[in-house]
């Protein structure tokens, strides 16, 4: 398991598996903040030609479903894709992707709360699905703030990121789309991210944590509960 | 008579057919030639600006550095291969540093202007991401080079453009 979880292989799966995550990965957006700005570093680097090699990445600097739903302007944040600023839903709709897994986190919280954090998202969504009504929709919940720092925030903290946990979770019961949560795995409300996963002892997380989003995610394509130790609070 | 006509029939046909395939033999020959040559060129572009790409990371102060896919380029950049005889695309692996080392050799009779607009547009997108969100980056992306040095394109965020630059010039000189 850990030579899996450093450099995720075929050698977890069947050949029939493997070939079906591949396929799930190639029809698939990465939508996200920065924290998918690094997972996409990370896919180039460990993952050339491996299973995400042909996932669409759409992702920005601080970005949020606040950003996402505002009209394209000079000034306004949204993902470049063949070279152009473009809404993510018509992004994905050029890309024909049959599937978008959305990483909106920690930009949520500041200046809004978590309930105004879902409405924003529930407008995305409807786009995305205006534009392309059969995608399937993933609302991803990525980490937990390093404990120290959290504490010295008034809005961006653990407390809030579980409370964003759990409407987001109710979000995609409430929305026919599913949940992935990945933060449970690095961390929880009480201990936060824990030190070995974190990159800036703040809210960004390394490659052993990203060795743990690829696990996830891959086994997430075929129906299976990782093999990985929930944190306990 | 006729037995004889037969014969020389038969030879005509097989000396025909001789012909034929040694035409193809020549033909894909050719081909496979040129295939070569063409691969040997491209490993050989591909070698000229990987070894200046070397030569940056050895003399500079770049951090870890990660190259980018053909498929990230396309989708990222919007830069495809008509446009790129040869290509490096770095970037810092650290994703919160926004150092990049981009150089596009444009082929002859393609407009240099297609590479230097998308290296603009995605320099301005970096500079509105990270404004608010991270203005020690948002300082380095704002002073970032794009330049053209005859059919070469570079784009340059790092505190050593100026001697990067240097290095590229020298090396493609």
């Amino acid at each position: 398991m850990e030579q899996m979880l450093n450099n995720p292989t075929e050698d977890g799966y069947t050949k029939e598996e493997a070939a079906a995550i591949r396929k799930f990965y190639s029809e698939t957006a990465f939508v996200g903040d920065s924290l998918m700005m690094g997972y996409t570093y990370y896919l180039q680097k460990y993952d050339r030609e491996g299973f995400f090699a042909k996932t669409t990445m759409l992702c920005a600097y601080g970005f949020s479903a606040r950003d996402a739903i505002r009209p394209i302007s000079e000034k306004t944040k949204h993902p470049l894709y063949k070279g152009k600023k473009m809404l993510v839903e018509d992004a994905l709709k050029l890309a024909k992707c049959k599937r978008v897994f959305i990483v909106f986190w920690a930009n949520e919280i500041p200046g809004a709360d978590v309930g105004k954090a879902n409405q924003n998202l529930e407008i995305l969504v409807q786009r995305i699905r205006e534009q392309s009504p059969d995608i399937e929709v993933y609302i991803v919940s990525p980490c937990y703030m390093y404990l120290k720092t959290a504490k010295k925030t008034t809005f961006l903290n653990n407390n809030n990121l579980y409370a964003l946990t759990l409407s987001r979770r109710a979000f995609c019961n409430n929305n026919n789309a599913g949940y992935v949560e990945v933060s449970k795995y690095l961390g929880n409300e009480k201990v936060g991210l824990l030190e070995k996963y974190t990159s800036d002892y703040y809210i960004h997380v390394n490659k052993d944590a990203y060795d743990i989003w690829s696990q996830v995610f891959l086994d997430y394509a075929i129906g299976r509960e990782p093999d990985i130790e929930v944190i306990e609070k | 008579m006729k037995k004889t006509l037969v014969i020389l029939s038969f030879l005509l046909s097989v000396s025909l057919c001789s012909c034929m395939l040694a035409s193809c033999g020549e033909k894909a020959s050719e081909a496979s030639s040129n295939a070569v040559s063409s691969a040997a060129q491209n490993d050989t572009g591909d070698q000229q600006l990987s070894a200046v790409y070397d030569k940056i990371v050895e003399e500079s102060s770049l951090p870890e550095m990660y190259t980018m896919t053909d498929g990230y380029i396309e989708s990222y950049f919007g830069l495809t291969s008509d446009v790129m005889e040869d290509k490096v695309f770095a970037s810092a692996e650290d994703a919160l540093l926004a150092d990049t080392v981009a150089i596009v050799k444009v082929p002859e009779g393609v407009d240099t202007g297609v590479v230097e607009a998308a290296f603009k547009t995605v320099k301005e997108q970096k500079m509105i991401e990270l404004e608010s969100y991270n203005p020690d980056q948002y300082q380095r992306v704002k002073k970032a080079s794009i330049k053209t040095i005859g059919q070469y394109v570079c784009y340059i965020v790092s505190d050593d453009n100026d001697a990067i630059l240097n290095i590229i010039e020298s090396s493609i000189a």
